[in-house]
């Protein structure tokens, strides 16, 4: 798999490509945000770790450039531990950052969740319905009778996860380790606060769902199989 | 370093541990991969060490700067 490392500082650079190589990943590294642009669409890496600030660019400028045309994942990696501008490169369409400093463990750990992630659901996959609900993935929406339901980053990472899998018991483990990287215990009510917005925003009765089931001791599980 | 957008208020506390975090980053990313890769070859673990001296001796400089912490 291929990977495209953004970042201007040549240490850090070499430490995450070096990392990235011995767990086999083909590794290529820009300093320049225009350059990036440039080798996502002619190279077309798996994955982008991309710092937030580099010589010629803001990270989330070169987020909206390269989000106009690919899907492909981007790690951001920021120097800058601030909520607002985290918030937002993720808005832009980041799928996950680390700040600075950092460990390599962390750093590989987030690129190896968000790869699991993303190849759970190949992005050329076309929209998925159960009942009156259907998925867009591509354009990350989804619509119940038509009507498009706001749902969150992970509310929807979820229901993608229960969607694309139609019939099965997803379990707990699974859910956590694929959205949060965590193993359940970790996670305390997290999981169970999403599933019930979730639910709510489906139209699913609390008392008895029908949308999303719940599969005592396992975890859930959506439509038949 | 490229300039923020200009919705962007970027404090100087805020810029000075931007640049502190720098070579921190480099010398914690640097040891931790010195730690979990020790199959590393003898020129990558001699670059990883430099990195680490180098980006110590950075950040010792930056907190002798005027206006460093005390």
């Amino acid at each position: 798999m291929r990977v495209l490392i953004v970042e201007d500082d040549e240490s850090i650079a070499l430490i995450e490509q070096k990392a990235l190589e011995i767990e086999g990943f083909e590794v290529r590294v820009h300093a320049s945000g225009a350059e990036a642009v440039e080798t996502i669409a002619s190279w077309a890496p798996d994955l982008v770790v991309l710092d937030q600030r580099l010589p010629d660019m803001d990270g989330r400028e070169v987020l909206r450039s390269v989000r106009l045309t690919s899907y492909v994942p981007v790690v951001i990696v920021t120097a800058l531990d601030d909520e607002a501008l985290i918030v937002e490169s993720l808005d832009l369409g980041a799928d996950d950052y680390v700040v600075k400093p950092f460990k390599i463990p962390e750093l590989m750990a987030r690129v190896r969740a968000v790869l699991r992630r993303t190849a759970v659901i190949p992005e050329r996959d076309g929209p998925i319905s159960y009942r009156d609900i259907t998925m867009d993935d591509r354009a990350r929406r989804v619509t119940k009778a038509g009507v498009e339901l706001a749902l969150t980053r992970i509310e929807f990472d979820i229901l993608r996860l229960l969607m694309r899998r139609p019939g099965d018991a997803v379990d707990r483990e699974e859910i956590a380790g694929v959205i949060w990287n965590m193993p359940a215990a970790r996670i305390g009510k997290s999981l169970d606060v999403h599933m019930s917005v979730l639910r709510k925003k489906l139209g699913d009765d609390p008392k008895a769902p029908s949308y999303i089931e719940t599969v005592r001791g396992v975890g859930f599980r959506m439509g038949e199989s | 370093m490229s300039d923020p957008p200009d919705d962007e208020i970027v404090t100087p506390e805020a810029q000075r541990l931007h640049d502190l975090r720098q070579p921190l980053s480099a010398i914690l990313a640097a040891a931790s991969a010195l730690q979990l890769h020790t199959g590393l070859t003898e020129e990558e673990r001699d670059a990883f060490l430099n990195i680490i001296v180098r980006s110590a001796e950075r950040l010792s400089e930056m907190l002798e700067e005027p206006g460093a912490p005390a």
